[in-house]
């Protein structure tokens, strides 16, 4: 490696403080919607500086997805900050977000054999795609010659060649993407060049979740049995340095019902992959999992264990109480935060997981309506920990809100307290948090167009909104924060953005 | 061995300058850019004018034993005229390599007269660190002023170990003993000699320096040092000196925070001890650091109309005219003007921008003319009179300094023909003399990253460089190289004296050009 130049880069002529990335769909692989360490964001700048920087509407196309953010790429053409927008007909639409300027396009191909959309199975492209996360980025600068940003290969007897990806400085990256052929897809975050062989992974017209990542391999759901794929699991293990070797996979099936939320499989910090399901046939002991929150085993998808929605009641209307789960650290280890269909907040641990499956450490009080979408968590600098949620009073959304409880101590056990709640909010979408700032999304509905909203994480306050600047709604889709930008798209075809102004 | 009588020989000189007019001064080139101004401008060239220069020729050229250390060779030759050798007198080329030597040249013939090597004599491991920080001899030498006791001339050098040299031009033995300047394996930038004190600047944090404005007292021996705490200070050409001894140098990317005094992405003044004094930065610096379009291009400093101006640049392609009055205005970042960008519509930090020094002259007119060269594509809005056919590789650009409304201006008046990767000009006469490096600048590619910029791959896929006449009031092409240069410059510069043109490429070979090949 060498340090020299690498030190040099850092001390002066490379580093723009901290560019962040938003790499997946709710900041990490465990889906906290908390971006840690913005510094361009301060309450006092938000209230007196955010402004729409720019909007564009992707002619043409149809169900754009939120942004995942390269803060910065050192690139041929320079260094960008870059957003990565996907579409439902097949589009990745890449923009240089400091310049407002198309970076690069591509459209894959459609599947020869395409069938008519519906709302449960839309077709075209519906994985978001994904980054490797920045905390991977420990790689040694690139060498001339060498695998893109990941160290020598090691082979043991006839083992698989297995290799953890991570991210070099200033080395070549790549976005991973499934097409609506079902294709696995490492696109070169510079020009859009396939990185690696592509490899038909899904049957075409699956309708395939959200993508995370980690360690090597990319997880993802299937759901309705769109394109005749059984509602699973799907662990794509790329680790193999060979860009021409066919990934490794493995599928879990749930037995029958739809893995739910919009974010897509959680990964907890030891690499347990969550996936929570909605209704369906029930029997665990023979591979039928449905209400449940599965706990499996990183790369192989074997059940460590699962968590039994112990909710009564009929079954949601809608996707509520169909949500994302999120996982942090407390205490030391990892908890999950999953809502039972009957509209209350679980917290969980390993031991929730095992014996009776049903045991919580603390469980919310129930809200009106239920949760939509997915879930999100941050932390004050003293440990104090968060829980947010969307709220919709009914399966419409109509009438919304977004709740924030505390985890708190309470005689030896922790418990969930409702510590502020933003109303009057039409079907938004799980908030992000950074810097002490939380951002709503109100999505609107009918004539109610979108509307962005800015509050202190630890009161609710309000501190900024677009008020009426947004004259679309929004379409379900997550909120993406980077480096002083909030994104959101609308269901026009339009990615907004706003913050900060820089100088150009 | 004859003894002369000083004050006898003083004394006749006198009377001789007496009675007859006084000869014109030498047109030598005693420091990286003509002047401590940096101005590029040689005032007293007298041999190469518009209509001869059509038939300059390799007068010489000399296969020099450096080691090249990366990318790095020769640095620009300093000539020095009427130097009393052994041999009588002699116009003598000062030419420093990379690999810690300095040579003496003979300019009539090419022939090398001495050679000094500079042994490492740090503690610390030399070591080689990349393009960027490439170790061992990377300091532009400057040559005295004035002759000392028996005519003699000083060189002024630093070797890669960070130690000053003090050599004699006519021999190179060491009029006095080394002695410490900086730290050792730093990447450092031509000196600059003012009212007896030497100046350099530093970057990159080779060698882990920090990166600092560096002086040298020649009658204390001290050092001083101001470090502005942005990034590394890489005007190619080091610091500018203002006329009243202030110094300037650009300070590359960094963090720009006046009240915490760091100075990352402006252009720094500091008095002639390294004071603070003052400093412009511009009003997007943070989007410039954030590209990593550092201010890395040494100001030129001139007189007009009453006022001292500065005129600097950036990877970002842009020109700003800055009043030493006060560079940045009241703010700190409002120049007298600013340009439209010129290039680098695509926002790179590397193989596109303006790189290295500025150059400005003033014609018998008195029109003011500020010289720049870019690398890449012009910018699609960028538009000048006269121009001669698409620019897709580099350019000089001269722009006219004018009032207007009483306001100072730059106004576009000229852009070259395609120049590959276009190096600051040198003006003489009124002849705009520039060369396209040949250089791969490309540090990043699709695949490879960052990975690409290794000195290997650079090499590999450099060319040659070309150098270029141009009438200096039209951009017209008078006269180029061809082929004449076997291989790329990196960090070189011109040198014209006395009717010659002098370009060190990176085989170590020194070219010298000359009417009709003499």
């Amino acid at each position: 490696m060498n340090r020299t130049l690498i030190a040099s880069l850092l001390a002066g002529a490379a580093l723009y403080a901290q560019a962040l990335d938003w790499p997946t769909a709710g900041a990490d692989p465990q889906r906290t919607g908390w971006e840690k360490s913005d510094p361009l964001i301060t309450k006092e700048d938000v209230a007196k500086k955010f402004q729409m920087l720019w909007k564009i509407r992707a002619k043409g196309s149809a169900g754009l997805m939120a942004p995942v953010i390269v803060g910065r790429l050192i690139g041929y053409r320079g260094f960008k900050e870059l957003a990565f927008i996907g579409g439902l007909d097949d589009s990745l639409y890449v923009q240089d977000v400091d310049m407002n300027r198309l970076y690069w396009q591509t459209k894959f191909v459609p599947p020869l054999e395409s069938v008519a959309p519906t709302l449960a199975c839309p077709g075209g492209m519906t994985a978001m795609p994904t980054l490797l996360p920045q905390s991977l980025r420990r790689g040694p600068r690139p060498g001339p010659g060498g695998p893109p940003g990941a160290p020598a290969a090691t082979t043991q007897g006839a083992q698989p060649v297995r290799q953890r990806p991570t991210i070099s400085f200033g080395g070549p990256r790549s976005l991973y993407v499934i097409s609506s052929d079902g294709m696995f897809r490492r696109l070169n975050v510079a020009n859009g060049n396939e990185a690696g062989m592509t490899f038909q992974v899904f049957p075409a017209n699956s309708r395939v979740s959200t993508l995370n990542v980690h360690d090597g391999v990319i997880y993802a759901t299937t759901s309705h049995g769109c394109g005749g794929t059984p509602n699973s699991v799907w662990a794509i293990d790329f680790s193999n340095p060979d860009p021409s070797a066919a990934p490794v996979v493995h599928t879990l099936a749930t037995g029958g019902s739809n893995p739910v939320g919009i974010g897509g499989p959680v990964i907890g910090t030891d690499g347990t992959i969550y996936v929570q399901t909605g209704d369906g046939p029930s029997d665990p002991a023979n591979g039928k999992f449905a209400s449940t929150l599965l706990a499996l085993s990183a790369e192989t998808l074997v059940p460590k264990g699962y968590f039994l929605d112990s909710g009564t009641g009929p079954a949601p209307k809608g996707d509520l109480n169909a949500v994302t789960p999120v996982v942090f650290d407390y205490k030391s280890h990892d908890v999950i935060v999953n809502s039972s269909r009957d509209g209350h907040l679980n917290l969980l641990d390993a031991s929730s997981f095992t014996g009776d499956h049903k045991t919580v450490l603390a469980q919310s009080a129930k809200v009106d309506g239920g949760f939509w979408g997915g879930l999100s968590s941050w932390a004050e600098p003293n440990g104090a920990r968060y829980v947010l949620a969307s709220v919709w009073s009914n399966a419409s959304g109509s009438s919304g809100s977004v709740i924030a409880y505390k985890i708190e101590d309470k005689d030896g056990k922790p418990a969930f307290t409702q510590v502020w709640t933003v109303k009057d909010l039409v079907r938004p979408v799980p908030p992000v948090v950074a810097s002490g700032v939380v951002f709503i999304l109100s999505s609107g509905e009918g004539r109610k167009h979108a509307v962005l909203h800015a509050v202190d994480a630890t009161t609710g306050a309000a501190i900024w909104s677009t008020k009426n600047e947004v004259n679309s709604v929004g379409n379900l889709t997550p909120l993406t924060v980077a480096n002083g930008r909030v994104y959101f798209v609308t269901a026009d075809s339009t990615v907004w953005v706003f913050g900060l102004p820089i100088e150009l | 061995m004859r003894i002369y009588n000083l004050a006898a020989l003083t004394a006749a000189a006198m009377a001789f300058t007496a009675a007859a007019p006084a000869p014109p001064a030498p047109a030598d080139w005693l420091t990286d850019g003509g002047d401590p101004q940096r101005t590029g401008w040689q005032r007293n060239e007298t041999i190469l004018t518009k209509d001869n220069v059509k038939n300059l020729a390799i007068h010489w050229k000399t296969r020099l034993d450096n080691e090249p250390r990366e990318m790095h060779n020769l640095f620009a030759p300093m000539i020095v005229s009427n130097v009393p050798t052994k041999d009588g007198p002699k116009e003598i080329a000062i030419e420093a390599g990379s690999g810690d030597n300095i040579y003496g040249i003979d300019t009539a013939n090419g022939k090398v007269i001495w050679k000094k090597h500079f042994p490492y004599t740090s503690d610390r491991p030399a070591r080689l660190g990349g393009p960027l920080c490439p170790g061992g001899l990377v300091v532009t030498p400057t040559i005295s002023t004035a002759p000392g006791p028996n005519g003699q001339r000083t060189a002024y050098a630093v070797s890669g170990d960070g130690r000053m040299h003090f050599l004699n031009v006519a021999d190179g033995e060491d009029l006095q003993p080394p002695s410490a300047f900086m730290p050792p394996n730093g990447k450092a930038y031509s000196l600059n000699l003012n009212n007896n004190v030497l100046y350099s600047t530093t970057a990159q944090g080779c060698g882990g320096n920090p990166n600092k404005i560096y002086a040298f007292d020649l009658a204390t021996r001290k050092t001083s040092e101001y470090n502005p705490k942005g990034g590394g200070l890489w005007g190619r050409s080091g610091a500018a000196i203002g006329f009243d001894g202030t110094i300037y140098a650009p300070t590359g990317d960094g963090m720009y925070d006046a009240a915490q005094e760091r100075y990352g992405n402006v252009i720094v003044a500091t008095t002639p001890d390294l004071k603070y004094k003052d400093h412009y930065a511009p009003s997007n610096a943070a989007f410039l650091w954030k590209r990593d379009l550092d201010m890395q291009v040494t100001p030129a400093v001139f007189q007009y109309k009453g006022h001292e101006f500065l005129v600097s640049s950036c990877k970002e392609c842009r020109l700003w005219l800055m009043d030493s009055k006060a560079i940045g205005g009241p703010d700190h970042r409002t120049p007298v003007y600013r340009t439209p960008l010129l290039c680098n519509e695509d926002v790179n930090f590397a193989a596109a921008g303006i790189w290295g020094s500025m150059a400005t002259w003033e014609d018998e007119k008195g029109t003011r003319w500020i010289l720049s060269s870019f690398w890449g594509p012009v910018h699609s809005q960028f538009k000048a009179p006269l121009s001669y056919g698409p620019v897709t590789r580099g350019a000089v650009v001269a722009h006219k300094l004018e009032e207007i409304n009483g306001k100072f201006v730059l106004t576009p008046a000229w852009i070259s023909r395609d120049m590959d990767m276009a190096e600051p000009p040198v003006i003489a006469n009124g002849v705009v003399y520039a060369y396209g490096s040949g250089e791969s600048n490309v540090q990043a590619t699709p695949e490879m990253g960052l990975g690409a910029n290794s000195s290997a791959i650079r090499i590999k896929n450099s060319t040659h460089a070309t150098i270029y006449a141009f009438d200096g009031q039209t951009g017209k092409e008078l006269w180029n190289s061809g082929d004449a240069i076997s291989t790329f410059v990196h960090f070189g510069a011109l040198s014209i004296a006395n009717g010659h043109l002098y370009l060190g490429d990176f085989s170590g070979t020194l070219y010298s050009f000359g009417l009709d090949g003499k």
